[in-house]
């Protein structure tokens, strides 16, 4: 699962908002809110980054401890991406 | 009943002509004084000229009429005056902000600093117009006292330099000042900006700041558990109205606040439900025109304290700024314009959000609210 690359669903309406991002969904007219680490997140899902990147990423921008749990976090953002139906369905 | 409306028309034999945020109007009133006074206060919109009979809306401002209290006619819509505190003309522009839907309309004063537009606002008792003056005096330009509209393509804010209403201690302070109208407007005295200084009207600029002005920094008095306050101010109030508020799931109690300028009614909510929808039925079912709503029980400020400037970031900013548009002028934005989708006009108002900085300011003494803010803009 760590080397399988997400990707953000096209149709998601994305504005960057001073340090935060807001997504909007139009097939369920619902908007989202991300702080800076899923922000961040979001950026690295386009089919290009695995898990294994993001979690390098974030720890390297946000000066993590060396004993959190990141993966558990990334993979608990992106299933609640995949839920929200902000994923491209071959993403995780 | 249109008879009978035919027959007042007929009586509104004076008349001018405005253009309000490119759209013009004809004014129309039985009375020369009622036109003088709308002619005061919104002296910088009249045109000179009359505009073809397919591109203007006839708007009826009529003092005198069988129902014994003054009323506007616009179309085939009437509304009464109900209360003595309200005003034709502060009724007037409630009246066709609906219609001016390529802008956003927030309740508010505007300045502006060298291009910048400053976007403040605040409870009516607040002294926001004291500090719009104030910030004048110090080089700024003025845009507006009581609306900022923001276009919704170009996201410039346009100046509505309608006269600025002030209270007689705020009139002590300019010796000689001529007055448009003496304290009709909402108890406040109506003067012309550029009375009191002159070639001080800005032009059309981007928003960069936007201050709430708020009592003190406080913990939230509206909330009591997980009950909460609303008040509403409207144009009239009656028992029916009052009934079928509280028969709304999720309203407490409804009870009306005296010694107020108009009508307010001050509501209680279970925080739970979801009512503000319902709320809006209710008053348009009673045809009673929301002027504002606002959470929690409204504080004076203390103006001998030093205020304090602080930053709010721009998702609760924009929040902010979507439920002042809702509540204020634009109460049915979201249907008329957006198809019903709040997200949209979120959405939209998060593009024109992305280069203003938010602030809440508390108030205090007004020499260094004006140094705070002043700093801000400089910086």
């Amino acid at each position: 699962m760590d080397k399988e690359k997400p990707c953000v669903n096209d149709n998601i309406v994305c504005k960057t908002i001073g340090s935060e991002k807001m997504l909007y969904n139009p097939s369920t007219d619902a908007v989202h809110f991300l702080n800076q680490t899923s922000a961040l997140i979001w950026e690295l899902s386009d089919g290009k980054h695995t898990l294994t990147d993001m979690e390098k990423a974030i720890r390297r921008k946000f000066l993590v401890p060396e004993n959190a749990d990141v993966l558990g976090d990334i993979k608990r953002i992106l299933d609640e991406f995949q839920k929200q139906g902000l994923l491209k369905d071959t993403g995780i | 009943m249109e008879e009978e409306l035919t027959s007042l028309k007929k009586k509104a034999t004076f008349c001018d002509n405005y253009e309000f945020l490119g759209h013009h109007f004809q004014i129309r009133s039985d009375s020369q004084q009622v036109l003088d006074e709308f002619k005061a206060i919104y002296r910088h919109f009249k045109l000179n000229h009359a505009p073809l009979k397919d591109e203007r809306l006839t708007c009826y401002l009529l003092s005198s009429t069988p129902l014994n209290k003054p009323i506007i006619i616009i179309g085939k819509d009437c509304y009464p005056l109900e209360s003595p505190g309200i005003t034709l003309n502060t009724y007037f522009f409630h009246l066709i902000a609906p219609r001016l839907k390529e802008y956003f309309l927030i309740h508010g004063g505007v300045v502006s600093w060298k291009g910048k537009g400053i976007i403040i606002s605040g409870h009516s008792t607040f002294g926001k117009t004291t500090l719009i003056i104030e910030l004048i005096k110090r080089g700024f330009m003025f845009l507006s006292d009581e609306v900022a509209p923001i276009h919704r393509l170009s996201h410039k804010i346009v100046p509505f330099p309608r006269s600025i209403g002030v209270r007689r201690s705020t009139l002590r302070l300019f010796k000689g000042l001529k007055v448009c109208s003496n304290g009709h407007e909402n108890r406040k005295y109506m003067i012309d900006i550029e009375d009191i200084y002159q070639g001080k009207i800005g032009t059309s600029c981007r928003p960069r700041y936007v201050i709430f002005l708020s009592a003190n920094l406080d913990k939230d008095l509206s909330k009591k558990g997980d009950l909460r306050f609303l008040e509403i101010a409207l144009n009239r109030i009656n028992q029916n109205l009052v009934r079928d508020l509280r028969v709304i799931n999720g309203v407490i109690d409804v009870s009306e606040v005296p010694g107020r300028q108009y009508p307010v009614l001050r509501i209680l909510l279970d925080r739970k439900k979801r009512t503000a929808n319902q709320l809006k039925e209710v008053c348009n079912k009673h045809k009673c025109l929301i002027f504002y709503s606002i959470f929690g029980k409204t504080r004076t400020p203390d103006f001998n304290v030093s205020p304090i400037l602080t930053s709010i970031n721009k998702t609760q900013g924009v929040m902010e700024l979507m439920r002042m548009i809702l509540s204020g002028y634009q109460p049915t934005m979201v249907d008329d314009v957006f198809d019903g989708s709040p997200c949209r006009m979120l959405m939209e108002l998060a593009d024109i959000a992305k280069d203003i900085q938010f602030y809440q300011l508390s108030m205090g003494k007004l020499d260094e609210m004006g140094d705070l803010i002043t700093q801000l803009v400089s910086d």
